[in-house]
């Protein structure tokens, strides 16, 4: 039967009696590490005038043919025009006597766009920021792809106490939302079509982030010298008069360094900053202090920083004008070195700072004003934030891993629109509860195989993260296929992403997961004004967490930038909830799990035709009156027109009994009147403490929550004054280990007349 | 199976499993379906009093300008209407 066969948009010739046997699948169900392709075998195109043309005259002598190594569009007729492949590849394999040729479609366009492509391509402008406080806050505040989510990066975090709700921004790292990333890698990838699905709108997909894969801290590579100098002279105002304590402006004379954008100055002396940042101030150099009028008599000096005096002599700068930058004022010892480092601090926009020295102890004090051997440098230095920039470590991301953390992740199956670059994924369950439902009957000659075990399947079949101790597991899950006949275990998944610590810390107050960004050192036998604990950056440590708000004061803070901010009412924290492969089996994998703990695969000829073909829709369900039973169509094999088909089916149950449900935490045991108007509630709580709301109905059917959030809910329990008639009670509980089960207890009723 | 799957309730809460918040008044809060539908063939219908926004068939934002105790459900129903789901009730508190 004749085909008809358009390569890069020619019709290309074919040999009579040519077949091509394509086979259909969207997501081979044996194997859920990758999702397939639709194909056909391979079949050999003559090298006719008209093929040698479209193939660029490949082979000849002279050639410069792109073919074999290009996209070649190509779509696949019948002779009666049912398209079979619509847009897909060609992809030539062999110039040898003829031109062999196989086409590929459905999700391959896809994949072969993200082919090599990493995160980084998608374009992450908009997630590269810079690190501060006010940074922080902005993330919680706005509507930013990416949020600073507080838990503990295992870095320096301040230590908390009940008084001081403090967040140290300079060992947290920002999270990028999972779902913008995705809508990126759509927009760039498949011509900004982006996919559908109900997974897209859940929350389990919209509340989850991924972290910033490296421990980041601020360097002093981020510092920029405004101002440095080592020429002063020193001007006192307190007058001549005799043994006087004088006290001296540094003014300076001649600069290494005067970044002018930056700064202006008041008569060389108050050095005014143009522009609010965090600053520091570098010190160093000898003084030779002395009693006034006597040289002979060597005094040591001090240095303090004042700010914003431009008003005021040196003498009357008072402890109000002095900022304490260094952690306590410097003991410039007479006629030794000294070096010091601010901590750094915080100036607005057109602040000013000035150097101040004067004597130690109560005695009179003079500075020669330009004394040959007096030594002074001040380096003031704006300590600008750290940029983030995701585009320079998701360079080793591929979109074809995100892709796939995202399908496994979800249980997902992609079915791409024959026509358009449209994607649905869906989940098993949402393809069970919309299928219809195909009779093919009417199609079916025989059953070949019917088989009990399926694929590579084992018993426990494992999702694994990645674990900073390689050792560790507890974040894993295992589909389990209760067949005593498979392997004992095989891993199906192996995430790329990282599992938090088994053992959480206390952050702020609370339970907090451990994302491991940092490793923690000991130093053995610290030296003086050494750390006991250095924090070493871990790399490519890719994390998913989830974001809460949070209502509660804290202090954000940082440390490196010497910035504190104003109190904030709203902040967010990470869960990990929902995100342990457990739960994530239980949540997306149970219909799958249902189907494989009673497998039956059936190979089925079928007799197919071209219509059946091209109109294949794998979402559906297939019955076969011969086999009374529903199937999922999992693969066509070979299909050529003409003749019979191999169809691989997986049986589903379409009704089974329902689940045994599990045993009710509360159990109503007795209500009577009381009061007239009221009723007393006695019920069981098989879980001491176990959370619950009393719900209320006037007719049995329509349920109310009836207690009050904060109530203390313990038996007996006295209702308000309930209407008159009859009044129906239930208890409601959260399943905390199914989060989409609500438990009831017995309902009970009492009438009031 | 497939009829268990059709049926499964509605869940749906303020996030995380929350069923019961405290706002204050005109306080917005998001209320939120876990539980995932076809959506070729179900419907949704989130019954909640105040300003209902919806986001998507998932997502909701409830605001609710006057004191008091109220509750919100959310119905799914299948076009052809013979599945009709009522999920579990949040109670939102005002003050």
């Amino acid at each position: 039967m004749a085909l008809l066969l358009y390569i890069n948009g020619q019709l290309a010739d074919l040999d009579a009696g040519t077949v091509i046997a394509q086979t259909r699948q969207v997501n081979d169900l044996n194997s859920l590490d990758n999702r397939q392709a639709g194909y056909t075998n391979k079949f050999s195109l003559p090298k006719t005038a008209n093929n040698l043309r479209i193939m660029q005259f490949l082979t000849l002598v002279g050639n410069a043919s792109a073919v074999p190594y290009q996209k070649n569009e190509c779509s696949l007729y019948s002779a009666s025009g049912e398209c079979f492949v619509y847009k897909g590849w060609a992809v030539v394999t062999d110039g040898g006597s003829n031109y062999d040729v196989a086409v590929y479609d459905g999700i391959i366009d896809l994949y072969k766009a993200i082919e090599n492509q990493t995160l980084d391509s998608v374009g992450l402008q908009e997630l590269t920021h810079n690190k501060s406080v006010q940074g922080v806050r902005a993330s919680w505040l706005n509507n930013l792809p990416y949020r600073y989510i507080i838990a503990d990066y295992n870095g320096n975090n301040i230590p908390i106490t009940a008084t001081n709700n403090r967040i140290n921004i300079d060992y947290l790292v920002p999270s990028v939302s999972v779902a913008w990333l995705w809508k990126k890698v759509f927009e760039k990838y498949n011509n900004n079509v982006q996919p559908t699905g109900s997974i897209f709108n859940s929350p389990d997909f919209k509340q989850l982030y991924m972290t910033f894969p490296k421990g980041q801290v601020r360097s002093d590579t981020n510092d920029v010298s405004l101002f440095k100098c080592e020429d002063y002279h020193f001007i006192q105002s307190n007058g001549n008069n005799w043994r006087i304590r004088k006290i001296y402006y540094c003014k300076f004379i001649t600069t290494q360094q005067y970044a002018s954008q930056w700064l202006a100055n008041n008569g060389g002396i108050h050095i005014k900053v143009l522009a609010a940042a965090s600053y520091k101030l570098k010190i160093k150099g000898k003084l030779y202090g002395h009693r006034d009028a006597n040289a002979g008599i060597h005094k040591d000096s001090f240095i303090k920083i004042g700010k914003n005096c431009d008003n005021l002599q040196a003498y009357q700068v008072t402890a109000n004008n002095i900022i304490d930058v260094f952690g306590a004022t410097p003991y410039l010892i007479y006629g030794e070195d000294f070096e010091f480092t601010s901590n750094p601090f915080q100036l607005n926009a057109y602040d000013s700072i000035c150097a101040i020295i004067g004597g130690q102890g109560t005695d009179s004090y003079e500075l020669n004003e330009n004394w040959p051997g007096d030594d002074l440098t001040i380096e003031l230095v704006r300590v600008d934030p750290d940029n983030v920039d995701f585009s320079t470590v998701l360079t080793d991301f591929a979109i074809k891993d995100f892709l796939n953390e995202v399908v496994h992740r979800f249980g997902l199956t992609l079915y791409k629109d024959k026509y358009s670059n449209n994607y649905r994924f869906l989940t098993l369950q949402e393809q069970l509860q919309g299928a219809d439902v195909v009779n093919w009957s009417s199609k079916f000659s025989s059953k070949t195989q019917e088989n009990y075990i399926y694929g590579t399947y084992a018993q426990n079949n494992w999702f694994k993260y990645a674990y900073n101790d390689k050792e560790s597991t507890h974040n894993d899950g295992a589909l389990s296929i209760s067949n005593v006949n498979l392997p004992d275990a095989r891993d199906v998944i192996k995430s790329k992403i990282y599992s938090p610590e088994r053992v959480p810390s206390l952050y702020l107050g609370e339970n907090s997961n451990v994302y491991k960004l940092w490793e923690k050192e000991v130093v053995e036998d610290p030296q003086p004004n050494e750390p006991t604990v250095t924090y070493k950056p871990l790399d490519k440590r890719y994390y998913f967490l989830k974001t809460q708000q949070v209502s509660g004061t804290v202090n954000v803070t940082s440390a490196l930038l010497g910035d504190l901010s104003n109190p904030t009412n709203t902040y967010y924290r990470e869960t990990y909830s929902g995100l342990d492969f457990k739960s994530i089996l239980e949540r997306f994998y149970s219909p799958l799990s249902a189907i494989l703990n009673n497998a039956v695969i059936i190979t089925a000829q079928l007799w197919l035709t071209d219509v059946d073909i091209a109109n294949l829709d794998f979402k559906k369900l297939y019955y076969i009156e011969q086999l009374a039973n529903y199937y999922i169509l999992n693969k066509v094999n070979n299909y050529i027109p003409g003749k019979i088909t191999t169809c691989e089916l997986v049986q589903v149950a379409y009704s089974t009994p329902p689940q045994v449900s599990a045993p009710a935490v509360f159990t109503i045991i007795n209500i009577q009147r009381t009061g007239g108007l009221r009723a007393i509630l006695s019920f069981t709580r098989t879980i001491q403490d176990y959370p619950c709301v009393i719900e209320h109905s006037l007719n049995g059917i329509s349920w109310t929550s009836y207690s009050g959030a904060n109530e203390n809910l313990n038996s007996p329990y006295t209702t308000t004054q309930l209407s008159r008639g009859t009044n129906y009670f239930r208890i409601s509980s959260y399943d905390y280990t199914n989060n989409t089960v609500i438990n009831y207890s017995n309902s009970v009723s009492i009438t009031i007349p | 199976m497939i009829q268990q799957l059709k049926n499964i309730p509605p869940f749906i809460d303020f996030g995380f499993g929350i069923t019961q918040v405290q706002v204050t008044a005109g306080q917005p809060v998001t209320v939120w379906l876990t539980t995932l539908y076809n959506q070729d063939v179900y419907t949704f219908s989130l019954t909640a009093q105040g300003t209902v926004t919806k986001i998507s068939n998932y997502e909701y934002v409830v605001a609710q300008t006057q004191p008091g105790t109220y509750t919100i459900k959310l119905g799914v129903n299948t076009s052809d209407k013979k599945i009709s789901l009522v999920s579990n009730i949040l109670t939102l508190t005002v003050t």
